[in-house]
């Protein structure tokens, strides 16, 4: 019985998190995300061990789809330009602001969660990018929308609060919020 | 180009001047109309290109390929001379394209596409454009401008080209004038008030012709003068010869009429004897009234152009000088050839030449004294050649014996008028002329008549 409860359990996760997640998505953000990491002019000040570390945020049953993300990102960028990059992948309760990552990327979670993390990576200077652009409105700096085109959406008023300053070829293809 | 009408001269050169000025002018405003274009054309590329590379660089840099087909679509619709758009990836790969008509022929701007995090070149965007519309209406105005330019150029050419026939008519009536000027159609020259230099050139040139017919007109009266007085000489000349001829006959009916009234008062006649010497001086006053019928024939001054024989009109001469000319022997060829004209003024050019020529034997006592005369002609005209064997002419006279007023015959009252009067009596009447050279005996005279004049 117990078995049978476990397994039901862990195909529902399974599928709630193939069905919840756009895959192209997923894709395109493990290509254009970790690029913008790379834009802001104090990234070095922000390197573990001269990494770039990108920390996903995921909700426990989330953990399938974070770890596709993990891969895609590890695929497209084995290096960021002269650095090494490291995707870790932490439960949103699990989150500490003692020893922050280079940059954060957001899964699906609570939004209050959410609102406090970014809150926190705001005043530590810290790049954070959303999977569901609505969580720009929580904090998050980057999201990214696609239709017939890729939109990539900067939380501009967070983006001046967390005094990054990015290369300004950015500002090209963002869309302020 | 010296045989054009100085208006056709005139309005070729404006044509050459003008189309050499308008070629230039346009060309050159053609050329710096089309340059200025054409830099504005690269400029304004240049700023497209250069707001479309960034977006364009910072997609591929962030991988959105996707968002290429939208960048470019917006650009040629909001940009009408850009026809196509290609971005090629650093390998050369097309990795998108966006094509509106045929990029043959069609400028390119090429430039290098980076990325714009790493700065390493990532591709190539080659924008193929045209001429905006803004540069075609300018090019358009331009031609339309020429076009006018060159209308006007055309309407000022036809205003210069009629300007230029109405100030020159007056010079080209002068031309018609004088083309068909002579005395005797009483061509008038007007002179204008205009003070242009064409209206001087015209207002001269009548002036010049008003002074000209005065001075032919004063030389015609002078020349009849001279006529005259050469005509009164020769009738001097003739009555001597009158007399001459008539002294003989004169005395031969003095003769009869003397031995007749001898006879009458010896009674020694009868009616056979009277009648002998009634008929001896009926035939002698029959010679004498002939040779007045000779002279007169000759010194008649009314006689009309006629047709006549030219060996028979030497003949009459040889009656009227029949003194002079019984102790000269003449070896005339009778060739019969017949003109029109004045008989009275061939004669008169005979008898000048004949009289110098016995006047010439007297001088230098010529003892077997001989004239040769010659008639002959070509195609064209007829010669009269008269020959004697008086040892020639002096050649420093050669020249100067058709001279008004030069004779040799001082002692005996020549006038040296015979010979120009002569001269001019051939130039004017028989359209020929009187040539004279030295021959191995004397001189020879050859009369020139034309036959355009005479026949």
């Amino acid at each position: 019985m117990i078995f049978k409860i476990l397994l039901f359990y862990f195909f529902s996760a399974t599928l709630f998190a193939s069905g919840v997640y756009n895959q192209n998505i997923l894709n395109i953000q493990a290509k254009v995300f970790p690029k913008i990491i790379l834009s802001d002019n104090h990234l070095e000040d922000k390197l573990q061990d001269n990494s770039v570390v990108l920390t996903i945020l995921y909700e426990e049953i989330d953990a399938n789809a974070a770890q596709i993300l993990k891969k895609s990102i590890e695929k497209n960028y084995p290096s960021l330009k002269n650095y090494k990059l490291e995707v870790i992948l932490t439960k949103y309760n699990d989150f500490k602001s003692d020893r922050l990552s280079s940059s954060y990327f957001f899964l699906l979670g609570d939004t209050k969660q959410i609102t406090q993390i970014s809150n926190v990576l705001t005043t530590k200077s810290r790049l954070s990018f959303a999977y569901d652009d609505r969580y720009l409105d929580f904090g998050v700096i980057f999201g990214l929308k696609m239709s017939s085109k890729i939109d990539i959406l900067l939380n501009l008023k967070k983006l001046k609060e967390s005094k990054i300053e990015l290369q300004n070829s950015i500002f090209n293809v963002v869309i302020m919020r | 180009m010296k045989n054009l009408s100085i208006i056709t001269q005139i309005a070729l050169i404006n044509v050459l001047v003008m189309s050499l000025f308008m070629g230039i002018f346009i060309y050159k405003n053609y050329t710096l109309v089309s340059n200025q274009l054409g830099l504005l054309e690269d400029e304004k590329i240049d700023s497209i290109v250069k707001t479309l590379v960034p977006t364009i660089s910072i997609n591929l840099t962030l991988g959105l390929e996707e968002n290429l087909k939208e960048i470019m679509n917006n650009s040629m619709a909001i940009h009408h001379e850009i026809v196509a758009i290609e971005v090629l990836s650093k390998d050369n790969q097309m990795v998108y394209n966006s094509y509106k008509e045929n990029i043959k022929s069609k400028k390119v701007y090429q430039v290098a596409l980076k990325d714009t995090i790493l700065k390493t070149q990532i591709g190539e965007l080659r924008v193929y454009y045209t001429f905006s519309s803004i540069y075609s209406k300018l090019l358009d105005e331009l031609s339309l401008f020429l076009i006018f330019i060159i209308f006007f150029f055309i309407i000022s050419l036809l205003i210069a080209s009629l300007l230029v026939k109405y100030n020159l008519s007056p010079l080209k009536s002068l031309k018609d004038k004088m083309l068909s000027y002579s005395l005797n159609n009483q061509t008038k020259f007007t002179q204008e008030d205009f003070k242009n230099e064409i209206y001087v050139i015209n207002n001269s040139a009548a002036k010049m012709i008003q002074k000209i017919e005065e001075e032919i007109e004063k030389r015609i009266i002078y020349e009849k003068e001279i006529m005259q007085k050469n005509r009164l000489a020769s009738m001097g000349e003739m009555i001597d010869n009158i007399a001459h001829q008539w002294r003989q006959p004169l005395m031969k009916v003095n003769a009869v009429l003397l031995n007749l009234d001898r006879n009458i008062e010896l009674k020694s006649y009868d009616d056979a004897y009277l009648k002998e010497k009634i008929e001896d001086i009926s035939n002698t006053l029959f010679f004498m009234s002939n040779t007045i019928d000779t002279f007169r024939e000759f010194l008649s001054p009314n006689k009309a152009k006629g047709r006549f024989e030219i060996s028979n009109s030497i003949e009459k001469v040889f009656a009227v000088l029949n003194t002079s000319l019984h102790d000269v022997t003449i070896d005339c060829n009778k060739k019969e050839l017949f003109i029109e004209a004045f008989e009275s003024e061939f004669m008169q050019v005979i008898i000048s030449i004949i009289s110098n020529a016995i006047d010439v034997f007297e001088q230098r006592a010529i003892e077997y004294k001989k004239l040769s005369i010659d008639i002959f002609e070509d195609t064209h005209n007829i010669f009269v050649s008269i020959e004697d064997n008086a040892q020639g002419i002096e050649q420093s006279n050669l020249d100067k014996i058709f001279d008004p007023y030069f004779t040799t015959k001082h002692k005996t009252g020549g006038t040296g008028m015979g010979l120009y009067i002569s001269k001019m009596i051939m130039n004017s009447s028989f359209g020929g002329d009187i040539l004279v050279k030295n021959s191995s005996k004397g001189a020879k005279f050859i009369l020139k008549i034309s036959k355009e004049e005479v026949l």
